[in-house]
């Protein structure tokens, strides 16, 4: 997260933070309005976190619920840049402080209550976003059980969004990955455990994919993803009948490497190798800076009895220049969602 | 039977060459004479190496066929040894500085025809140093690393196996060094497993746990319910015939990297002719001694690729 410096902003904010702090409780609802407005307008209109952060440094619990309190009924107009500092302050938090961060997260959700209560248009909902992105501040983390109660508000609010569903479904998704890692293939009452817990984790995440899709079949992300569940249940041509419906859309390129690097698995699983390295083939050419296609590769040329073309693959493939992302790695350990938090500083930025 | 010969050469453990023509040509790429099979084998008794056992001291035991060792090697085989570190953020800049420290060691104490490589791996796997003699190359790389994201060891070991094709007269070994749970890897638990069975290098596996001092140092990083790697790691690990050793610290790196080097040259490289017909898939191995006492660790088998 990048902060600027503000001065104007950040003056003020110190001013009333600091004569804040050092009242009476009683006597400072006034104050502590100002102040909390003051730190949520500096971040609206120059993006200024300094005033929040040193609400955060000073402030206890009660003081920031009595701010909120108030904001939410005399400043419904700040409910948007409200929740999003919350938000930015829960990233900030997150790494050191996740129940903290957590705390931040419910407080931006008491700021979205009236919004929630609106109908807004399904490109323009600010409340399921909110939700997916503060999740995803903790999946990213891989810390699901905070990801679930950061995202309660959202299912609570928006069960019939299909991006709120879905992001439930990668939740669950990550959990049975994370249950079934490393323990497959142990005969002992852990092993047994895991892979059950995996099974029902994958029962829910595939519930919450379809339900994504029931509410909008053009959700291909929900149906790549549904498409690799399927393979993993080892339902292969369930599996590989989602991966084409989604093949046949329009797809950004992330999308459509992730998509045909699972198509590639299934067709393998399936005993249809010479498919599996066509689809491996287009990823590496549809996104040749991405290391998981080239890896992918490799290994199936290892697997199909070709240890020199496998060898050959990791020489060209791991010698090129590699891109920071790589849309396996999110989906493999969970990913925080960049492009959602972007859109919803635009929409505070646009709303001031 | 000349490509069916190359596959095999290229896929396992099998080296379809004579190991004392081999040493006498150590650059030249080999041209079958003899079809033997080569096993990289330790022997301890009361955790301390058997040394000075020859051919006669080994019988391996193939599908069921009892076969005479014809030779064996000792101490004297140079080693194409791959280093593939995990240096993914829980190692912290003080692990990756005493992991820096240790190799150094280890660097130190290779002979001048041992080859080196180094691989290493956070998400991403990093190929930094092909297998070479100079081993300066992997010092100057070490160098440049720093800690951060999470951990893909599978990838990373895959890779590092294939650096190291065994057609040649030395010991094929990859060391990896991993802290955690596989959190990216593309390739599964028993995939891993399946390759290093045909691969034919014999992997020693170093488990550092650093979970008392879990670090992070970015937001989009390892879990913090990473469990052991052990049992994947371990079955891996197995697969090759070689050996898990386990650092409570990093501050213990260096005195594993040696005694895995003791290893590495107290082990034995015993070759033998298969029964014929060599036939495709997997040959289940064991390996006796005769006249010898001691625990044998060698890989559990070898894989012939069917023809193309």
């Amino acid at each position: 997260m990048t902060v600027r410096p503000s001065g104007r902003a950040l003056a003020l904010a110190t001013v009333l933070a600091v004569a804040c702090t050092g009242s009476a409780h009683a006597r400072q609802g006034p104050l502590l309005d100002r102040s909390y407005t003051a730190a949520v307008v500096a971040f609206q209109t120059e993006g200024e976190m300094g005033p929040a952060r040193r609400l955060v440094a000073s402030w206890t619990h009660q003081q920031f619920e009595t701010a909120v309190a108030r904001s939410r009924r005399e400043s419904p107009q700040l409910s948007r840049p409200a929740s999003l500092l919350h938000l930015e302050i829960a990233l900030a938090l997150v790494e050191t402080e996740p129940a903290e961060a957590l705390w931040q997260i419910r407080l931006g959700g008491q700021l979205l209550e009236s919004l929630a209560r609106t109908t807004p248009g399904p490109q323009d909902d600010f409340v399921a976003r909110w939700s997916v992105v503060a999740s995803s501040v903790f999946q990213a983390r891989t810390d699901l059980p905070r990801a679930r109660a950061a995202l309660a508000f959202g299912l609570a609010r928006r069960p019939r969004d299909t991006m709120v569903r879905q992001h439930a479904g990668t939740i669950e998704d990550l959990a049975s990955l994370i249950a079934e890692n490393d323990d497959t293939g142990l005969a002992d009452r852990k092993g047994t455990a895991a892979r059950r817990l995996a099974y029902n984790r994958m029962a829910i995440a595939e519930r919450e994919y379809r339900e994504a899709l029931a509410i909008s079949p053009r959700n291909t992300s929900a149906r790549i993803r549904l498409g690799r569940l399927l393979h993993r249940r080892e339902r292969f041509n369930d599996a590989r009948e989602e991966f084409e419906r989604a093949r046949a859309a329009e797809l950004t390129t992330g999308d459509r490497y992730l998509l045909l690097l699972f198509l590639s698995s299934t067709h393998e699983a399936l005993g249809d190798v010479a498919s599996a390295r066509t689809a491996l083939r287009d990823a590496v050419g549809l996104a040749g800076d991405r290391q998981g296609a080239w890896l992918a590769l490799a290994q199936l040329e290892e697997r199909s009895g070709y240890p020199d073309r496998a060898r050959g693959v990791i020489a060209q493939g791991l010698s090129r220049g590699r891109a920071d992302v790589d849309e396996w790695w999110d989906y493999r350990h969970g990913g925080f969602d960049n492009e959602g938090l972007e859109w919803l500083r635009d929409a505070v930025r646009s709303s001031r | 039977m000349a490509a069916r010969r190359r596959q095999v050469l290229t896929l396992v453990a099998v080296s379809w060459i004579s190991i004392a023509a081999a040493l006498a040509q150590p650059d030249q790429v080999f041209r079958a004479s003899v079809e033997t099979v080569v096993l990289d084998v330790a022997v301890s008794r009361g955790g301390q190496p058997v040394r000075g056992l020859g051919a006669q001291h080994f019988t391996i035991v193939d599908n069921g066929t009892p076969r005479p060792a014809q030779a064996v090697l000792h101490d004297s085989v140079p080693l194409s040894l791959v280093l593939c570190f995990d240096t993914s953020s829980s190692l912290g800049e003080d692990g990756l500085q005493r992991l820096r420290e240790a190799a150094d060691r280890l660097l130190e104490s290779l002979r001048p025809d041992d080859q080196v490589g180094l691989v290493t791996f956070t998400e991403a796997v990093d190929v930094r140093v092909v297998p070479t003699t100079r081993h300066e190359d992997v010092r100057a790389a070490l160098r440049t690393l720093s800690p951060q994201g999470p951990t893909a060891w599978r990838d990373a070991l895959f890779v590092a196996a294939q650096l190291v094709e065994p057609t040649r007269s030395t010991r094929s070994v990859v060391l990896l060094l991993s802290d955690g749970a596989d959190t990216s890897s593309w390739m599964s638990a028993s995939q891993i497993e399946d390759a290093i069975g045909r691969a034919g290098v014999v992997i020693h596996g170093i488990e550092l746990d650093t979970r008392p001092a879990q670090r992070m140092t970015t937001n989009n990083l390892a879990p913090p319910v990473a469990s052991s790697a052990a049992p994947t790691l371990r079955r891996a690990v197995q697969a090759s015939g070689g050996r898990v050793w386990s650092a409570a610290s990093d501050g213990e790196l260096r005195r594993l990297f040696l005694e895995v080097l003791q290893e590495l040259r107290d082990r034995y490289l015993v070759s033998y002719i298969p029964p014929a017909p060599v036939t495709a898939g997997w040959h289940k191995v064991g390996v006796r001694l005769n006249d010898a006492r001691g625990d044998v660790l060698a890989r559990p088998g070898y894989w012939v690729a069917p023809e193309k």
